[in-house]
């Protein structure tokens, strides 16, 4: 029985993210790329994102496994992970919050004002 | 991204500090973001403290460490006891037998962390004990001068420690993911024959190490315990490898 996972910090979720969105393709170099795009202006280490990675994989939010070697990477596997169920809640979960969040920072501040915030941050308001 | 790969020379000295459970991924995706040498070492630098930070996060179960260091305090608080009673009445006598302690269940946790993913289960009990109880020797000898450099406090802290490692075996050999079939984690924990094997190669070790550290504790002054310290790891590490081709 799979127990109701523990709320997210902002890196976990973005690395959640980075991972839902890259399916297949998930490892540490591209989760990487796409956390770093997703943080933006911010810069995040690789490390960062092995250690963040390690600790979803003990909460049983993702799973991993080695792939075959490749050339490009020196003849050396790739861990690859996939977004399990519980992490697939977790994310969705934290999306529902921060929706609430901005719909309240928008009915207080105008929405005028957080249109000109997700321009200002690369994303467009909702 | 570039088809030139990093120097092998600095793959290999990258790869010392990597632990072996996470080398491969790590190596790979180090090799994969290669666009220069000092770039490499840069990204090196700023990915191994972290992978390294991250494998003892996962490995490292805090109580566990804490009756291990509570073990290897009382090795040596009674081996005190027993032949230096006088060190016990010393202002802050007491704290400095944490010094060897505190060494030792260092030497566990990197032992632990370093571990071959498939190391023996026998032999991952005893090697780390004997590393433990070897460096705990020599510290003794630095810490506590007065103390004539007899066996004691490495013997009871060697069985204590491992005695300690067979009621909670560490989980070094553990898959990967948290949600690994119980059937994996079982069969790494069961001691089947082929591991008496090991058990032998792995009591031989732990004899010879030992041995090493205490002729060195007994003969050697202060300032060649670096040295020495470096010798014994030598050892240990030749050891290990030994015991992952067996």
């Amino acid at each position: 029985m799979a127990r109701p996972p523990d709320s997210l910090g902002q890196f976990e979720q973005l690395v959640l993210t980075a991972v839902l969105t890259l399916r297949e393709d998930a490892y540490g170099v591209t989760i990487h790329a796409k956390v770093q795009e997703l943080a933006q202006p911010k810069s995040v280490s690789l490390g960062a994102v092995y250690v963040t990675l390690d600790r979803l994989e003990d909460k049983g939010l993702v799973a991993s496994w080695l792939s075959d070697p490749t050339p490009e990477r020196g003849g050396r596997a790739k861990r690859c992970y996939r977004l399990e169920a519980l992490g697939a809640r977790a994310l969705q979960e934290s999306a529902v919050t921060a929706k609430r969040i901005w719909d309240e920072i928008a009915e207080v501040w105008g929405k005028e004002l957080a249109r000109e915030w997700g321009k200002r941050w690369g994303k467009e308001a909702g | 991204m570039t088809s030139r790969g990093p120097s092998k020379l600095a793959e290999a000295l990258v790869a010392v500090f990597l632990p072996p459970a996470c080398r491969e991924e790590t190596l790979g995706d180090l090799y994969e973001r290669f666009t220069s040498p000092p770039r490499y070492l840069w990204d090196a630098l700023r990915t191994v403290p972290l992978v390294i930070f991250s494998r003892m996060r996962r490995i490292v179960d805090l109580q566990i460490v804490v009756i291990q260091f509570v073990a290897w305090y009382l090795s040596v608080f009674s081996d005190v006891w027993l032949t230096h009673r006088a060190l016990l009445g010393e202002r802050s006598g007491l704290w400095r037998f944490a010094i060897p302690a505190a060494v030792a269940v260092v030497c566990l946790i990197l032992d632990d962390t370093y571990a071959k993913p498939g190391r023996g289960p026998l032999a991952q009990r005893f090697l780390g004990p004997a590393l433990g109880a070897a460096v705990a020797l020599i510290c003794c000898r630095t810490t506590l001068r007065e103390w004539g450099g007899d066996l004691g406090p490495g013997v009871l802290g060697f069985l204590l420690s491992s005695g300690i490692r067979m009621w909670f075996p560490p989980i070094t050999n553990q898959p990967q993911a948290a949600n690994a079939p119980t059937d994996l984690v079982k069969q790494e924990s069961a001691v089947t024959f082929a591991d008496f094997r090991t058990f032998q190669r792995a009591l031989a070790v732990a004899t010879g190490v030992f041995i090493i550290a205490w002729m060195i504790a007994r003969a050697a002054p202060p300032s060649r315990v670096v040295p020495a310290l470096v010798a014994l790891v030598a050892v240990y590490a030749a050891a290990g490898r030994i015991d992952g081709k067996g």
